[in-house]
């Protein structure tokens, strides 16, 4: 990876490498939830989305999740070179946070000057184009940015560039990310790409467009709603089989935890792992 | 303040969240109800299309309100119905007691819109006595709670919760074993006598037909009919959205509204325009025979028209309530309205309370959504009700 004039940049938008984090603040979030009375929660959630997104200083990462995060992005790395495409990867432009939560939270002001930032780092290195990894940046720095600035940024998804590189004997049923689902439309490629890498795929009812959220934006607010719905969504992936497929970050640890929490198990595994694992 | 609402709204969500029974009945009940509607209009593509329609009579009746307000208080006279308008729940209020009086026994077909001007309360309280004849409805006023649905209203009750009411409030002779066929059979009896009592029968509407002054209502449960034909007075209060142009327009609403609250086809649809009448004595036209004498028709804004003038509220206008969005949400699904205001909740009513109770109220509630889309996808109107949500959540980080 790396070098220069591909004129594509890779963009994680540091969701990925955020969400070992996540998992430790929401676990602070609930027990001030229960402690102080909700408004803290909220006016936290407010707070440090207005600052900086840096929750490293208020929990430790989970482990796991860390080495899940890099093992994805890994495969995502690998099934682009694989596939030939070419594009740069700028650590310190790749992994700049997109301002998805300052977006979701309905800071306009806030998610502005980012959107700012964020191009203007972008356009003055000289990339046209980003390639994206997950669905909340990808419709932040499209139409949020869009929204803000009246010109979003040009994105493509990794599923639209890469084949996969894997063969799985494996039945799984697929969690639609709400974003992609509903949002971006993107529901078919996910799929093309399992079926590829011999991946078969059950449904369950609330699926694609009709998809059901993991709860995750909730989480910052109020954890334990957004964990009700996760718990939800779970019992019913379950029902259709013991492997889910998810293909967001939040998705993954929001359920993961759901999983735990109400004591029904099932294997999570991100797309990117499936169709290029290690 | 918008803290602190949002603190109180998210409280009673913690709260719901702990409620066994909210929780059962909405586990057990709500997807299956999601998954039956989407597979009736996956088979009915027709009923689609009539719903393209109906949003864009819905989009040009709220964009010439002033002018079908105009034209629904001629036509309603011309009817010889009574119309009247109420700027707000306080007039609608006052103008209800002053019809109705004192001491007299009022009978209530399901109105999401006479629940949000305290129709019934004030009835009450002005010595009044006053019974909803909607099964659901009846129970939520029983237990003195507020609608959990648009359609559903009692859904967040047990069977056990219904007896109990039903034997402690109007001392039936029920038991939580007895199955919900000799519930109602027992409650049937009990709102009989109310109804053939009852001197005012006070409803809703579903749509209004400005030209020809007729008044839709969409119903399963048989009861509207008798409301609305039995006692001699008949009072709608019909918010000044569900006005439509014609007829023809009408029933468009109705039927998109009954299909996508999965009962379709309804069984019965009342219309109304003015009271009953008869010239079958020496050929003259005799008002008063089996329906109503008098019929009154409220048309109220209480907030809707200045919504009309917002250019994200106003798309919440269209709204013809068959509470899908409700079913599909995610937030809902877990908690039912005690996501909302005092009367509407769930996707669309966060956005109705921010019509009705003020932004500030519905800003706070729409902290609280997970801004998921499955509503948008949902609704037969196309309303792009989670993006009226994350303007709200604009509005309410502002004003921090
Ligand atoms: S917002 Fe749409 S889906 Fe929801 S109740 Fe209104 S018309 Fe139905």
């Amino acid at each position: 990876m790396g070098g220069g004039g591909s004129g594509r940049l890779l963009f994680t938008g540091a969701l990925y490498q955020l969400v070992p984090y996540i998992e430790g603040t929401v676990e602070l979030l609930r027990s001030l939830e229960r402690a102080e009375g909700v408004s803290w929660a909220a006016l936290r959630a407010a707070r440090v989305a207005s600052r900086r997104l840096d929750l490293s200083l208020l929990v430790r990462p989970d482990p796991e999740l860390v080495e899940w995060s890099r093992r994805v992005l890994r495969s995502m790395a690998r099934l682009l070179l694989a596939s030939g495409a070419e594009f740069d990867y700028v650590p310190e432009l790749s992994d700049m946070y997109s301002g998805a939560l300052l977006r979701d939270y309905g800071m306009a002001e806030a998610f502005r000057r980012h959107a700012e930032r964020v191009v203007r780092a972008v356009r003055s290195a000289g990339y046209e184009e980003l390639i994206v990894v997950d669905p909340h940046t990808m419709d932040t720095v499209t139409r949020g940015y869009q929204e803000v600035l009246g010109e979003g940024l040009r994105a493509v998804n990794y599923m639209e560039l890469v084949r996969p590189t894997a063969r799985r004997g494996l039945a799984a049923t697929v969690h639609d990310s709400c974003v992609y689902a509903r949002k971006l439309g993107i529901v078919d490629r996910p799929r093309e790409l399992l079926r590829e890498a011999g991946v078969n795929v059950t449904e369950v009812s609330r699926s694609g467009r009709w998809t059901y959220c993991c709860g995750g934006p909730l989480e910052a607010l109020l954890p334990s709603l957004a964990q009700a719905v996760a718990a939800t969504r779970v019992r019913e992936l379950a029902g259709a089989g013991d492997t889910a497929i998810t293909m967001c970050p939040i998705c993954y640890v929001n359920l993961r935890r759901a999983s735990r929490s109400s004591g029904v198990p099932i294997r999570l595994l991100d797309l990117a792992e499936v169709i290029g694992g290690e | 303040m918008s803290d602190e609402l949002l603190e109180g709204y998210a409280r009673a969500i913690l709260r719901a969240l702990e409620d066994p029974d909210l929780q059962e009945a909405l586990h057990t009940y709500v997807p299956g109800s999601e998954e039956r509607v989407r597979r009736f209009l996956e088979s009915r593509p027709d009923i689609v299309q009539l719903a393209r329609e109906v949003k864009a009579i819905k989009e040009y009746s709220i964009a010439h309100m002033d002018e079908l307000i105009d034209e629904a208080m001629r036509s309603l006279k011309s009817v010889n119905a009574v119309p009247h308008y109420a700027a707000d729940a306080r007039e609608a209020r006052e103008l209800a007691l002053s019809l109705v009086g004192r001491g007299k026994v009022v009978v209530m077909s399901k109105s999401m819109t006479a629940e949000e001007l305290g129709i019934r309360e004030a009835l009450e309280e002005a010595g009044n006595e006053v019974w909803e004849t909607d099964l659901g409805q009846l129970l939520v006023q029983l237990e003195g709670g507020k609608p959990m649905h648009s359609i559903a209203p009692a859904i967040h009750m047990t069977v056990a919760r219904v007896a109990q009411l039903l034997r402690d409030r109007l001392g039936l002779d029920v038991s939580p074993s007895d199955a919900p066929q000799q519930m109602v059979a027992k409650v049937r009896e009990f709102l009989r006598s109310k109804f053939v009592s009852a001197d005012v029968g006070i409803s809703g509407g579903n749509a209004l037909a400005a030209r020809e002054g007729a008044l839709l209502l969409v119903e399963n449960e048989g009861n509207i009919r008798m409301v609305t034909n039995l006692p001699r007075l008949h009072i709608a209060f019909v918010g000044v959205e569900k006005l439509v142009p014609t007829m023809l327009d009408a029933f468009k609403v109705i039927l998109v509204q009954a299909a996508f609250a999965g009962l379709y086809p309804p069984t019965y649809v009342s219309l109304i325009a003015g009271p009953s009448s008869t010239g079958d004595i020496g050929h003259r036209r005799v008002y008063g025979a089996h329906g109503p004498v008098e019929v009154h028709v409220v048309l109220v804004d209480h907030g809707r028209r200045a919504a009309a003038k917002d250019v994200v509220l106003r798309e919440q206008l269209r709204c013809i309530r068959c509470g899908y969005c409700q079913f599909v949400c995610p937030v809902w699904g877990q908690v039912a309205n005690n996501w909302g205001g005092s009367t509407y909740g769930g996707p669309m009513g966060v956005n109705w309370t921010a019509i009705t109770e003020g932004v500030d109220r519905g800003a706070a509630l729409a902290m609280l959504c997970l801004g998921c889309g499955r509503c948008d996808v949902a609704c037969p109107v196309e309303i792009p009700i989670s993006g009226i949500l994350a303007d709200l959540k604009r509005r309410f980080t502002s004003s921090l």
